[in-house]
Parts: C-alpha cells; sequence; structure tokens
C-alpha cells in the first residue's frame, strides 16, 4: 500500500537510464528501448546539476528547484537540492533518509519498507546492467530515435499498480538522459532537465563517498 | 441340578428371544451405519480434543470463530535471492494452481485494496498510527511545515494515495503500512517481505475443501507439490513455504485415515491368521470377525449418539479395539475344545459369568481413560467400552446359535496351550531366576532415571515434521497471529471495548518496542474508538492546518486543506463492507450485555515471555490474557498426576480383591502385572519416550487387562485351554497395540508402545509365576471370577 515508495522507484530508475549501458546483456532485438541503450554511455559513477519543476493540484505557481547529484552504481543515488531549500535525499540498498540543511535526518522509507527500497535499487541495479527488458515489463515503451544521436523514450504503465500513479512517463537524452517528464493520474506533473553531466573520475572521492553513509 | 434336557430347552428358549432382539438391534445398527457413512460426521480438528472452556461463554465463542476464520487460510512464501526471479516464480507458482486445481482459491485481490482505500479516505484525517500522534502532539508545527517544504521541492513526486493538500505530512502511506504489517510492502502489487537476504512474495489461498475426506488424498498437498515442481523446473533454487490450518488438517485426515485402516485391519488379519491356525475352521473365523464388525459399528454408534461425532483420533485408537474385542470370541473356541459334550447353548450359559466378569473390568479400565476432561479422551472411552460391550453381546446372543458343526483342534492350538508345562517357572531357589531379576532391577533404575516427563500440547499435534518447521518459519517471516494466546477484550459496550484495547495497544507497543513482541493485531487498528478518532481529528486538523498556512505564505499560495467526513467511521459500516472480511472475526459482538472482542498477537511461540503479557491483562479492567497452551499444558500434567494416583489405588483395589480370593497366591496375579508397568515405563526412559497423560492411561489399561491373565493362570492351574486363549488374546491386543505405537500422533504412539510392552511382558511373565502345584482353593467363597474354570468344574 505504500505507494509512495513508487514515485521513488522511479526516480531510481530514471538516474539508473542517465547512466544506461550501451553493451546489451543479451542481444533482444524485438524490445523497444534497445536503440537507445545503444547510444546511451555505460559509467559507474554520474555527477551533474538539475533543474526541477513541479505542477502540483492545489497550487497556481510551479516549485522551482535548483541542485546537483551523484549516482555512484554500487552505492546509490544522493539527490541534493541547494535552492530554494537546502536538503538532501538519500537513496541505498538498505535506507531511503532525508537529511535536512542541519545535518538532521529523517528516515523516508518509513517502518519496515526496507523491501520497497531493496526494489529501488535492484530496478537501478538491473538497468545499470542495461536491463531494458525489466523495464518493459513495467512499462509499455516506444521510442524516437533522431539521426543527431538523441532520443525520446515514453513509458506508459502495464496494468498494475504502477497504473494508479502514473499516467505517462518521458525522457529525453543522447549519451546521457537529459530531461525527464511525470505526469501522475491525479494531476500532478514534474519537469527535470540534467546539465552539466560529468561521468569521470570513475571513482568516488573521499567526499563524495561519504555523502551515502 | 436341575433336569439336563429341561434345562436345555429353556436355554434355547432363552437364547432364541436374546439372538431375535439382538439381530433387530444390529439391524438398526446397520441402517444408522449406513447414513452415517454417507456423510460422515467426522472431526480432525486437534483442538476439538481439547477440553471446551467453561469459565466464560465470550471465550468459548472467541475460540469458535478464531477457528473458523483459521480453518481455510493457506499462505505460500516464494522466495528467492532475487526480487525478479521471486516475482516470476510466484506468478508461475499461482498460475499453476489456477490451473490444475479448484479447491485453493485466489481471494479478492486488486479490486478489494483500491474498494478499501476508497471506503477509509473520507476518514483519513482520524487515522493516525501511534507513533503520528506522539510526533504531531509534540512537534513544533513551523518544523514540521520546513520539513514539508523540502519535501514539496525534493524529487518526490508526491504521496501517490491523494492530493498534497489532503495529506501534506504524508501520513496516510504510513497508516497504510502499519495495517499492511511490519516488515510486509507491496511491490509490483504483490505483498512482500525480505528477511535475510531472501526476497519473499506472499500469496494467500482459500481452501475450498473439506479438511476431512474419506478417500485419504491429500488434494491440497498435492496442488501445492505439483506448483512447487513447476517452479522448481524453472528455477531449481527458489524457496517455497507453505503454512495454514487446512494443510495441518489434511495431512492429520490423510495419515489418521491411513492409520486407521493399518490398525484396523492389521488387527482383523492377525485375529484371523491367529482363529486359523488355532481352531482350523472356516465358522471361527467368520464368527470373530463378525463379532469385530458389530463391535466396532457399535462404538461408533454410541459415540456419535452421545457426542455428536467422532474425532478422527477415536477412530485411530479405536481401531485398535479389534484386537481387544476378540477375546470373548477367541475365549468361547478355546473352551469350546476342551468341553466336546457340551452344547453351545450350554458352554455359553458357563462361560458367561466369566466373560461378563472381563469385559466389566476391561470396560471399567476403558472408562478410566474419560476420568480426564478431555473430550478426546472421553470419545476414546466410550468408544472402546461401548465397542467392547457390543462384541461381547455380538458373541452371547449369536455363537450358539451359529456354532454348528464339527469343533476341530489344531496341532498348532494344542501345541500353544500344552507349552504351558514347560515354560520357564521363577522359583525363589534359582540362580538364574535371581540373576535375571537383578538384571532387571538394573535396566529399571536406569531406564526410571533416564525418563522424561513432558506435559506437552504437542503431544495430540501429528501434523509432519517438515510442515511444522515450514509453519513455523512463515510465522517468523509474516509475524502470524498465534491462535492459542490471545487478549479476550470485553466492555459495557462496543465504544468501551475499542477504548480498552487502545489502553492495551499503549502498553503492547512498548513490548514491541523492547523487541518482546513483533506485533499484534486488532479491530481498533481498523476502525479506532469514536473518542480517539475525534481527537486525531482535532489533532491533525489543527497540525496540518498550522503546516498548510506557512507553506502557503513561504510560496505566496493559498492552500486549503479539503473538507473530510464530519462523523467519525463507524464500527457497524466498517463490519457491512468488504474491507473487514479478513478481521471480522475478531469482533464478537454483543453476548448478554456485554460486548467483547479478541486482540490477537503475532509472533507469539515457545521463547516468549507469557508472564508479561499475562501482566498487561491485569493493568487494563476487561482484559483477559487466555493461554491455551499453557493451560492444557496444567490440564495434561494435573490429570497425569491424577491419573497416577488412580493406578496406585486401582492396584491396592485388585491387589485387595485378589488378596480374598487367592490368599496366599495373589502375588502371583498380582506381581506380573506390576513388573510390567514398571519395566514398561522403564523401557519408555530407555527409549527417550517421554512420560505423559497418555502413558499413565496405557498403564491404567493394562492394569485391567493384564491382571486377567495372571488370574486365569492362577485360577486354572496347569489348564491348557486357558493359556491357549491367554495366548491368543495376547498375540491380537499386543499386535494392535504395537501397530497403535506406529501412529503419528505423539499420545497414540506412547500409549500403544506402553501397551505393547506392557502385554508382552505380561503375557511372558504370567505363567513364570503360575503355582508350582494345583492348589484347591476350597475356602473360596463362589468360583464366579473365570470362564474356563466354570467349563471345568462342569465337566467334571
Amino acid at each position: 500500500m505504500n505507494m509512495k515508495i513508487f514515485a521513488r522507484v522511479l526516480l531510481a530508475l530514471l538516474f539508473a537510464l542517465t547512466a544506461c549501458n550501451a553493451i546489451a546483456a543479451s542481444p533482444a532485438a524485438a524490445v523497444p528501448g534497445v536503440g537507445i541503450r545503444a547510444r546511451l554511455v555505460d559509467t559507474p559513477v554520474l555527477r551533474g546539476k538539475f533543474e526541477q519543476e513541479k505542477h502540483l493540484q492545489g497550487f497556481r505557481n510551479p516549485l522551482l528547484s535548483k541542485g546537483d547529484f551523484l549516482l555512484a552504481r554500487d552505492r546509490g543515488v544522493v539527490w541534493n537540492t541547494r535552492s530554494p531549500f537546502p536538503s538532501a535525499v538519500v537513496l541505498t540498498k538498505q535506507r531511503l533518509l532525508s537529511r535536512a540543511a542541519d545535518g538532521s535526518t529523517r528516515d523516508l522509507g518509513g517502518r519496515g519498507a526496507s523491501p520497497a527500497v531493496a526494489t529501488a535499487n535492484t530496478l537501478l541495479m538491473a538497468l545499470l546492467g542495461g536491463n531494458v527488458e525489466m523495464l518493459g515489463k513495467q512499462f509499455d515503451l516506444s521510442e524516437t530515435l533522431v539521426a543527431d544521436g538523441s532520443w525520446t523514450l515514453v513509458l506508459v504503465p502495464k496494468p498494475g499498480p504502477l497504473q494508479k500513479i502514473f499516467r505517462r512517463i518521458e525522457l529525453q537524452g543522447d549519451r546521457h538522459v537529459r530531461s525527464v517528464r511525470l505526469e501522475e493520474v491525479a494531476g500532478d506533473r514534474t519537469d527535470i532537465r540534467f546539465l552539466e553531466l560529468r561521468d569521470a573520475p570513475v571513482k568516488l572521492d573521499g567526499a563524495e563517498a561519504k555523502q551515502f553513509d | 441340578m436341575i433336569d439336563q434336557p429341561a434345562n436345555e430347552a429353556r436355554l434355547r428358549r432363552i437364547w432364541a428371544w436374546a439372538a431375535w432382539i439382538w439381530l433387530a438391534l444390529v439391524l438398526a445398527l446397520a441402517v444408522q451405519q449406513i447414513q452415517f457413512w454417507r456423510t460422515p460426521k467426522i472431526d480432525s480438528d486437534v483442538l476439538a480434543l481439547l477440553p471446551g472452556e467453561q469459565r466464560d461463554p465470550l471465550l468459548a465463542i472467541a475460540e469458535r470463530q478464531i477457528v473458523d476464520a483459521a480453518t481455510r487460510q493457506v499462505v505460500v512464501l516464494v522466495g528467492s535471492s532475487d526480487w525478479d526471479r521471486t516475482r516470476a516464480a510466484a506468478q508461475a507458482f499461482d498460475a499453476s494452481l489456477k490451473q490444475q486445481s479448484a479447491k485453493l482459491k485466489t481471494p479478492a485481490g486488486d479490486a478489494a485494496a483500491g474498494a478499501a482505500l476508497e471506503f477509509y479516505r473520507p476518514f483519513r484525517d482520524r487515522l493516525l498510527t501511534s507513533a503520528q500522534r506522539t510526533q504531531l502532539g509534540s512537534s513544533d508545527a513551523s518544523e514540521l511545515a520546513s520539513h514539508a517544504l523540502s519535501d514539496l521541492y525534493g524529487p518526490m513526486a508526491g504521496s501517490g494515495l491523494s492530493q498534497w493538500r489532503a495529506d501534506p505530512l504524508g501520513l496516510w502511506p504510513d497508516w497504510w503500512q502499519q495495517r499492511l504489517g511490519a516488515g510486509i510492502s507491496l511491490r509490483d502489487g504483490l505483498p512482500s517481505v525480505s528477511k535475510d537476504g531472501v526476497e519473499w512474495a506472499i500469496l494467500h489461498f482459500e481452501a475450498d475443501t473439506p479438511a476431512f475426506q474419506l478417500d485419504g488424498q491429500a488434494h491440497l498437498k498435492n496442488a501445492l507439490d505439483n506448483a512447487t515442481a513447476k517452479v522448481r523446473a524453472l528455477s531449481p533454487d527458489i524457496h517455497i513455504l507453505r503454512a495454514g490450518v487446512p494443510l495441518h488438517a489434511e495431512a492429520a485426515a490423510v495419515r489418521a485415515n491411513w492409520e486407521m485402516n493399518t490398525i484396523g485391519w492389521g488387527s482383523l488379519l492377525a485375529v484371523i491368521v491367529l482363529m486359523w491356525l488355532a481352531f482350523r475352521g472356516l465358522r471361527p473365523v467368520l464368527l470373530v470377525s463378525l463379532s469385530l464388525l458389530v463391535g466396532c459399528a457399535g462404538g461408533i454408534a454410541i459415540t456419535v449418539l452421545v457426542f455428536g461425532k467422532v474425532h478422527l483420533l477415536t477412530m485411530v485408537f479405536g481401531a485398535s479395539l479389534v484386537g481387544v474385542a476378540e477375546d470373548y470370541g477367541i475365549h468361547y473356541f478355546a473352551c469350546r475344545q476342551g468341553h466336546r459334550d457340551l452344547s453351545s447353548h450350554g458352554l455359553m450359559r458357563f462361560l458367561l459369568p466369566g466373560l461378563v466378569l472381563a469385559l466389566t473390568t476391561s470396560a471399567l479400565a476403558y472408562l478410566a481413560l474419560g476420568l480426564a476432561p478431555f473430550p478426546g479422551l472421553r470419545q476414546m472411552a466410550v468408544f472402546s467400552a461401548s465397542g467392547l460391550v457390543v462384541a461381547f453381546l455380538t458373541v452371547a446372543c449369536w455363537f450358539p446359535w451359529l456354532d454348528r458343526g464339527p469343533r476341530p483342534i489344531s496341532r498348532f492350538g494344542m501345541w500353544i496351550a500344552n507349552s504351558l508345562d514347560i515354560w520357564p517357572r521363577f522359583r525363589s531357589n534359582s540362580v538364574v531366576a535371581w540373576s535375571a531379576a537383578i538384571a532387571l532391577t538394573i535396566f529399571t533404575a536406569i531406564g526410571l532415571y533416564r525418563l522424561e516427563i513432558h506435559d506437552d500440547l504437542r503431544s495430540l499435534q501429528n501434523s509432519p515434521a517438515d510442515l511444522i518447521a515450514q509453519q513455523r518459519e512463515v510465522s517468523q517471516l509474516l509475524g502470524l497471529p498465534s491462535p492459542a494466546q490471545f487478549y479476550l477484550v470485553s466492555g459495557a459496550s462496543a465504544e468501551e471495548v475499542l477504548r480498552r484495547e487502545e489502553t492495551l495497544k499503549t502498553k503492547l507497543d512498548l513490548l514491541v518496542t523492547q523487541g518482546q513482541l513483533h506485533g499484534y493485531s486488532a479491530v481498533s487498528d481498523w476502525v479506532p474508538s469514536q473518542a480517539r478518532q475525534r481527537a486525531d481529528a482535532q489533532l491533525s486538523a489543527r497540525v496540518e492546518g498550522q503546516v498548510l498556512a506557512q507553506v502557503s505564505s513561504a510560496l505566496g499560495e493559498n492552500l486549503q486543506r479539503p473538507a473530510f467526513a464530519t462523523t467519525s467511521l463507524r464500527l457497524d459500516d466498517w463490519l457491512k463492507h468488504p474491507v473487514s472480511q479478513a478481521l471480522r472475526s475478531r469482533w464478537l459482538g454483543e453476548h448478554d450485555g456485554r460486548w467483547a472482542s479478541v486482540l490477537m498477537l503475532d509472533g507469539v511461540g515457545p521463547a516468549s515471555n507469557l508472564a508479561l503479557f499475562h501482566q498487561q491483562a491485569q493493568a487494563v479492567p476487561g482484559v483477559l490474557w487466555v493461554d491455551r497452551t499453557g493451560e492444557i499444558s496444567t490440564l495434561l500434567s494435573h490429570y497425569r498426576a491424577m491419573m497416577g494416583w488412580l493406578l496406585l489405588a486401582g492396584t491396592v483395589a485388585v491387589g485387595l480383591a485378589l488378596l480374598l480370593r487367592y490368599r496366599r497366591l495373589a502375588w502371583r496375579a498380582l506381581l506380573p502385572t506390576l513388573v510390567a508397568i514398571v519395566l514398561s515405563v522403564a523401557a519408555l526412559g530407555w527409549l527417550h519416550e517421554p512420560f505423559q497423560l497418555f502413558s499413565v492411561l496405557a498403564l491404567l489399561l493394562l492394569l485391567g487387562m493384564g491382571v486377567d491373565y495372571g488370574i486365569f493362570l492362577v485360577e486354572h492351574q496347569g489348564d491348557g485351554a486357558s493359556w491357549l486363549a491367554v495366548s491368543l488374546g495376547a498375540a491380537s491386543t499386543w499386535l494392535a497395540f504395537g501397530l497403535l505405537a506406529l501412529s503419528a500422533t505423539p499420545a497414540l504412539h506412547v500409549f500403544g508402545l506402553t501397551m505393547l510392552f506392557g502385554v508382552s511382558l505380561v503375557w511372558l511373565l504370567s505363567p513364570c509365576f503360575r503355582p508350582l502345584a494345583p492348589v484347591l482353593i476350597a475356602d473360596a467363597a463362589m468360583p464366579v471370577s473365570s470362564d474356563a474354570q466354570l467349563c471345568e468344574i462342569e465337566h467334571a
């Protein structure tokens, strides 16, 4: 029943896509998304900045936020919102927590929600391995490939729990995912743009690794 | 002496009447049996064997509802190290079950979850977890507002369950998470749990079949086994666990069916072979089989008449009756061989007093089993005693009529009869005898030293070990409620019951925090008391109002909290809605002006500190802690001790009776049984078999049956016919209880085993203590105690 978690799963999933591998684990040509997988760059670590725009029901104005993120294939994701309110969300194999500006943390995983966090992480890891087949189990995929190397991928949830939350998800990118649009059944919408993506160095430095602790 | 022909004619007239009356009764019995077996009222529930709760009618209702609710649920856990494989395996398992069997159904899933969500949505503001209540009550609104703001700007895409405005603090998903159960979450629409690196999917099924089926087939088990094989064929290292009352009931039914047939038919076969070897005639075999058949049918019929139904374990125990009730027929035929001059009526006339005495002692011994207030034991007592009486009446009323023709005696029969003369004899001046006595004393001392006493409810359970292990593992993973330990909460109104539940729950929350308890489930989890709902609605309205105001001012918005229901969620509405289906059985409703509910605990096991749970109950008015396992173990222990004293009293009474009749020789009749009793107990110690109520009951029965052997041998010194009857009877009794010892039900197993040792020991020992030379019992008041004696006197 904890549907909040599905939103988080999606978050993990999207980040994972940014680092999707060009080398398919199994050549499944019939699977949609294969073309995109071939264009994405495989990288164990990805850093960058983001701009997020949320349109929520009942709000007159969109909620705009900026920040940076860090993705490590074997650790998880850190999402640092810098403005307007500094805070961080850390998703690892074991937990999902929010870190406030003063360093205090809140467990967002909820009581005993670790399997759901694990789901997020399994999805993430499977995607890092370039497993579009798995995405295809949860979503109907349709890709548009442009000659200049860019592409668009539209995900529509298959009948099931995700269908109760998401109407449609759209990704755009080239060697990396450049933008994401989440459209929820309730009418809320989130747009995220990724900027200044860097995949070198391939190892986390000390300060980066510390963010996962 | 009466004139012989006139006497004979009178006897024939009496027997004709008796035979016809008995035929009418047996025909009625046959009709009853045909009706019974068409729709057998056979109980396979272990709890039905246990003493009913008398002190509180509400408790009886609680137990019935708990049992009823549990009788259909089957849980299957499918697990692997990887969720994707787990999900695929769970889907394959489910599909395989759907395909092959309509007996296991999947309860309503997705649609029901949606309906539940909509049912509760208007009351969202009134439903808080205890942690949320504390948090909202103690936190500063501006702190909560800043969290809400950072979440708004963070990567979260909303709570998914409702609009942000309707739940700005994200309280509702956590409330649902708590309803779902600690550690359980939905993944890809499947309830799941993760532990020690294994990702489990939880599949719920409802068994759509009566637990007991006469065909002895394990329908549910076979269906689950097939599905398991299908999944394992796809990926061999998938873990599959199953649990649920129907699986245990089915295993018990299949096992009992097999045991009943083995013991019943096995004993019958033994009786037939023995009869054939000894008497070389079809007639004795057929007649004795007939008496056994009628006896068993009578046992079932009278048990059903008294109790309304028969328990499966009663039938298993009752099957051993075949090895006991054959005694009367065997006595008749054994005695007949030595008394060819008597007509069959005359023979029966003279056998009758002895047979009646033997019947009385055996039936009394069986009825003594029913002194303990265990319905199961009472059924066994009534079944056995009435079966014996019916078998006896069949022998007494019909054998003189049906037994015509020649009376051959076989060489085997003669051989047994003559074996008495060469049987070793205990002599007080024999070195061998004393050496044997010393060896047996050492054997006994060590055996008794090793003896362990167990008064455990589990002695009545015969579930296969791997099913119990799986059940335990599933319970640990899911925190399944224990059906044997719970709280009964009562009050003057429904509201009072809910409030008391809530008071109790705050105490239990502490135990959960301390790790003493996995969790609990109660009606008030789903429908809090009206008072609690009002308080929570006020709290959430105040705090969420402040948060919305602060977020609005920070963002320049005008965020309004949507309206919720103006009245509280009512218990009646909940009970009527499908959402309450799984927990409806916890609500007992109103009985005699008292309202009550059951609060169940999750993950209570042998390691739990039960005294702690008892203490919690004492602190809240109207709350009663019920520990059925403990109660029954106490009862088993109490009655083990009580039956032990009864055994002692019985021994003294038998000893006095023997003393009156045999004077100096009395010890020769009693000692073999006493030695056999002590040695049997020692043997249990050697075999690490627990000593418990059922061992004592077996000893009681042994006293009733074993002394007979000694009596016969003291009464008819050197009489081969009597020895033949004893030997044949002992052999078939021995076999019947030996087969009972194979039972998977620990209680029946230990009963059978004790009897197996006891009967063989008495049979071996009795002739060792036979008197040296025939002694005339001149001072005896009346020679009444034995059939064979009467034969002898008449013969002389």
